[in-house]
């Protein structure tokens, strides 16, 4: 676990510097219909 | 207002219980079952949010009365999942095109793409954009989500096809060399 801590200028180099273009990670649970918004009460 | 016994499936469970007639299904599937894959939008008919599968229909779940769904076959989003809980290939085709951003009209959206697909398997993107026209998406995200239905029925197709035995799953599994 420990192992996936990054380092400050690990983290900084993976960034690749502001206005780097990165490809977003989609959330699968809105496509299973498993996202809680703010109506979702139960 | 007297209540009625309400008898329905729900993603392949036989539920029934007790709803005033005037009840919208929208309403009963997330408050009554506990079902929150299908989102409240607008509450009239034209965000599509609320999308869910009625005997093999799309239909809007705000503006269906709980009785007019009884014993009506539903499928939600959640029941669109594979039966081993791994993702479907619409499911995949949209998280791998983008087709999703907020996220909010993505369970309704996929729920009508289920459908649109059965009933076009073989789609052009100007038949997808007409079939998919009763979803809207506040983000935009129609260039991606419109892809990602392409890219599902592509692949539901090569899968149909007797020569090809490979599952979603089975192509992404790369073997070390």
């Amino acid at each position: 676990m420990m192992d996936d801590v990054q380092s400050p200028e690990e983290r900084s180099a993976g960034l690749k510097g502001m206005g780097c273009s990165r490809k977003r990670v989609e959330d699968v649970r809105f496509t299973q219909g498993k996202g809680t918004m703010s109506t979702t009460s139960s | 207002m007297s209540k009625m016994h309400v008898k329905l499936t729900v993603n392949g469970a036989a539920v029934e219980g007790l709803a005033e007639p005037r009840t919208l299904l929208i309403h009963c599937l997330r408050e009554n079952l506990g079902v929150t894959g299908p989102h409240v939008g607008c509450e009239t008919s034209h965000c599509g949010a609320c999308t869910v599968d009625m005997d093999g229909r799309s239909v809007k779940s705000c503006t269906v009365f709980v009785a007019q769904a009884q014993g009506a076959d539903v499928t939600t989003v959640e029941g669109l999942v594979n039966a081993d809980g791994s993702l479907s290939v619409l499911q995949e085709m949209f998280r791998e095109h983008y087709g999703l951003q907020c996220g909010f009209c993505t369970s309704g959206t996929i729920t009508r793409a289920h459908r649109f697909l059965q009933e076009n398997p073989i789609p052009t993107e100007e038949q997808v954009r007409f079939g998919m026209a009763g979803n809207l998406c506040r983000c935009t995200g129609y260039q991606n989500i419109v892809k990602a239905i392409l890219a599902a029925a592509e692949m539901m197709n090569a899968q149909d096809k007797p020569s090809s035995t490979e599952g979603v799953g089975q192509q992404k599994v790369e073997t070390a060399e």
